[in-house]
């Protein structure tokens, strides 16, 4: 940098030139992160005014009242009919496949006849279409460390490093790690977490969301809803409806499947039970608190990699030397029977 | 085209409309984040990218009364807040262009040995500050006045690069000069050692 104006008695052309250099130039992003954000914020953008063109469409159709709900889906759909086919070079790589159950396949819509199988550590970029066949599901991990994974059945074209759009079956999203601005969108209202885990599911007209931990609002016009944890909401063009629910249990266990690898050489008992139990939306209990104080200081070590989870615990904590329970999504730590005879 | 008919092309979703958007906003965010982020520029990168895209979701909302950049640097204050709070860095934001900030930097600057431990830092504030006014001008005028007296630019080279003539890019250099002038000394209230306050002259800059 130039040094700093110091004269006195300068004209001002001077002063204002000298204040100028010695500040020097502004500074400029790269153009490879102008360009990221470009593709980011272009990509909202364009869903963003296809949804409004589409909403005053619907708003219009709805001069009679009584048909109100019926040209909303119907305008829901067109949206997709609308997205699905559109051609767009596909961009930057915004996940990176982690799991995979089955033969999920990827395809660019940019290249006819483009349908590739996919593998673990293959990139995905947005504007690309990932989806499931009936035996096949897939992980994927975003750059701000969300974790999406796409059950059987399912189609998702990925928007951008923090959107997806599902057009059939289920997603379901932990964004534990990340700043919880991650998007699920979908015809019928759009996805947004706040930090938290959920699964949005297209069943025939309607949404289903399920909310683990954190709360989702869902939005659709001017229309909001909130899913705190423990609540599903069946979502449709007419309305809303909210029940509580368990976070644990069967209808989640297709989640499990596409868990993310641990690296659990080295790793605190108590890391490893914490990560399972949020897994499989357990809570953790121990006998006592000196037990838990123990758990924390207990380091596993080797791999349980290619494990099912449940097997990866029953490992874990006989190799430790404890016992656990599993009761209605409750883990119970437990000392040892003979221990506590001595 | 003025911020509210930018805003509502933005709204009807026409291309050229973001690009002109993108192109006129998006290094000043980035600049503005820069500055409140301890140069971080991933984290700026971010901040700015999420800005933009609550920007454009909220449009809609968007009535003209305040310059378009102010709004967007009002949106981009409170995620920088959100961000530092969320790191546990609240309280520690530097608002090296908000007005108070400012002046002290400037105040600072006035009263540093040329040697003194933390002339790099002011130095970076005073930058900041300057840099803050540029962003602020109207458009052209920030490039101008880099082009002119950062780059060497002649006239005749700035006259075709904004494709008008000599005596009209004199007279934008002129306006430009005149306008970086107010615009700091507004924000700043008065220039740094050895330089008086342009409000105290009666005669303008050519």
């Amino acid at each position: 940098m130039n040094d700093l104006p110091s004269s006195t008695g300068a004209s001002e052309e001077d002063q204002a030139v000298q204040l100028l250099r010695a500040a020097g130039p502004r500074p400029l992003a790269a153009a490879a992160r102008a360009a990221r954000v470009r593709e980011a914020v272009h990509d909202r953008w364009q869903a963003r005014s296809r949804w409004r063109v589409l909403r005053r469409r619907a708003l219009t159709a709805t001069a009679l009242l009584t048909a109100a709900a019926a040209l909303v889906v119907i305008a829901g759909r067109m949206v997709g009919g609308e997205r699905s086919p559109a051609p767009r070079e596909a961009g930057a790589i915004v996940a990176t496949v982690e799991r995979i159950d089955g033969q999920p396949r990827v395809a660019d819509t940019t290249v006819p006849g483009d349908r590739r199988p996919m593998a673990v550590n293959d990139r995905v970029r947005s504007g690309e279409w990932v989806a499931t066949d009936g035996a096949a599901r897939v992980g994927l991990r975003f750059p701000d460390g969300t974790s999406a994974r796409l059950d059987r059945s399912s189609r998702a074209r990925l928007r951008s490093a923090s959107a997806l759009e599902l057009t059939a079956g289920a997603v379901y999203v932990d964004s534990e790690r990340s700043s919880g601005q991650f998007e699920v969108q979908t015809s019928l209202a759009t996805a947004h977490d706040i930090g938290t885990q959920f699964e949005v599911r297209l069943i025939d007209s309607s949404l289903r969301l399920r909310v683990r931990t954190g709360s989702v609002e869902l939005r659709s016009g001017t229309r909001s809803v909130s899913g705190h944890a423990g609540t599903e909401v069946m979502f449709t063009a007419a309305g809303a409806v909210s029940r509580p629910i368990a976070p644990f249990g069967p209808e989640w266990d297709w989640t499990a499947s596409l868990v993310p690898p641990l690296a659990t050489e080295g790793m605190a008992l108590s890391t490893f039970l914490e990560r399972t139990a949020r897994e499989h939306g357990w809570t953790v209990t121990f006998q006592d608190p000196a037990l838990a104080a123990e758990v924390s200081r207990i380091v596993l070590h080797g791999s349980y990699e290619g494990l099912p989870p449940a097997d990866a615990l029953d490992v874990a904590m006989t190799t430790s030397g404890l016992r656990h329970r599993l009761e209605r999504g409750e883990l119970s730590v437990l000392r040892p029977v003979d221990m506590r005879k001595r | 085209m003025s911020d509210l008919a930018l805003a509502r092309r933005l709204i009807a979703g026409e291309e050229a409309a973001f690009d002109e958007f993108f192109t006129r906003y998006f290094q000043r965010l980035y600049r503005f984040a820069l500055a409140r982020l301890d140069g971080n520029e991933d984290a700026a990168e971010e901040v700015v990218q999420q800005v933009m895209i609550h920007a454009l979701d909220r449009l809609p909302t968007y009535r003209g009364e305040a310059a378009l950049l102010t709004w967007l640097c009002a949106l981009c204050r409170r995620e920088v807040g959100r961000r530092r709070e969320r790191d546990g860095q609240a309280g520690e934001i530097s608002l090296s262009d908000d007005h108070l900030e400012m002046r002290a930097a400037l105040d600072l600057v006035a009263i540093l040995q040329p040697d003194g431990p933390d002339q790099a830092l002011h130095r970076r504030e005073l930058s900041n500050a300057v840099h803050a006014t540029l962003d602020h001008l109207p458009a052209t005028y920030g490039d101008v006045l880099e082009w002119k007296y950062l780059h060497g630019l002649s006239v005749d080279e700035i006259a075709s690069r904004l494709g008008i003539g000599y005596k009209a890019a004199e007279s934008r250099l002129s306006r430009a000069r005149a306008a970086f002038r107010e615009g700091f000394s507004i924000a700043a209230g008065e220039w740094p050692d050895g330089l008086a306050s342009p409000r105290s002259r009666t005669s303008e800059g050519s």
